[in-house]
């Protein structure tokens, strides 16, 4: 599991589809938020996507079907929130996706960004900073913003 | 009594009563001006509201949630004149969560299944936080809708 070098950027694909938002969407803490089967692992990995090596309609291919906003952030930026850290991560295609391709070689992950041992507001802090480094990546699929 | 935690009160007394279930309270000019809302709904409360039946409908919440929402709405509509519905989102955890971001601020409700509330409020510009600590409020407490009124207008 090595770590992504600084300067790459990744990609988060956030979801669950349901979001109103009444204009471009910027990402919220809870775009953070390790899902249930991001905690199944570990370390706890908050699923992204390396831009150089997947591109945005490789990832969205590669993952559950709904509608998602992509979100791109700066390796570096999360390295200075001192704590979360990204890696690499071998993709496990979900049943009935097809087999583990070279285009599955950019998925990685976001550590560091569950609860653990710190009080929710410490928590809602880190996530709400993370969220303040995702920009919108007015390409992905949205229902939602007029000027995408 | 402090003013926002006795308009508050109006507020969460209202919806609590089974004859002004949020519908009536959507529906009717006169019920919305009595929880402190505008008679008429603009377009973009009509879309949040839209949403959240439909969030409701669907069973991707719970009508708990969707009771809560709107009775945070109520508040703080009634609290910051032009308030703007908040960015919605349901978690992977199954909680809906309510935000409302501006330059300096950026503040959260978090709405369990069971309909109680966590809050969380940060100045974007200081780094200074606050919030709940896994209390599941009933109801908003006062500092969070007197904390910076501005902050729920976009």
């Amino acid at each position: 599991m090595g770590e992504l070098p600084d300067e790459k950027v990744v990609r988060r694909l956030a979801g669950p589809s349901e979001r109103f938002v009444s204009d471009c969407p910027k990402a919220l803490p809870s775009d953070f938020e390790p899902s249930s089967k991001d905690k199944a692992h570990t370390p706890v990995l908050v699923s992204v996507w390396d831009v150089a090596l997947t591109t945005l309609q490789q990832a969205e291919s590669l993952s559950p079907p709904a509608k998602r906003l992509s979100f791109l952030v700066n390796v570096t930026e999360v390295r200075a929130l001192k704590g979360p850290n990204v890696y690499y991560d071998t993709y496990v295609p979900p049943t009935g996706a097809p087999a583990v391709s070279p285009r599955t070689g950019g998925h990685a992950g976001i550590s560091g960004l569950e609860r653990g041992a710190r009080t929710r507001p410490e928590w809602r802090d880190l996530l709400a900073r993370m969220s303040e480094l995702a920009k919108f990546e007015p390409e992905s699929r949205t229902l939602f913003c007029p000027s995408a | 009594m402090n003013p926002s935690l006795r308009s508050f009160l109006t507020v969460a007394s209202l919806l609590s009563e089974s004859h002004l279930d949020d519908k009536k309270v959507l529906a009717s000019a006169a019920s919305r001006v009595e929880v402190g809302l505008p008679a008429a709904m603009d377009a973009s409360e009509q879309r949040w509201q839209q949403f959240l039946t439909n969030l409701r409908d669907s069973q991707t919440v719970t009508a708990a949630q969707v009771t809560s929402a709107r009775r945070v709405w109520c508040a703080i509509r009634q609290e910051v004149d032009g308030a703007s519905p908040p960015q919605t989102t349901v978690a992977p955890s199954g909680s809906l969560y309510l935000v409302w971001q501006t330059e300096s601020h950026l503040a959260e409700i978090e709405i369990m299944e069971s309909g109680k509330l966590e809050w969380f409020m940060r100045n974007r510009k200081t780094g200074v936080f606050s919030g709940s600590d896994d209390h599941e409020l009933s109801d908003l407490p006062p500092e969070f809708l007197s904390a910076a009124p501005e902050l729920f207008v976009s």
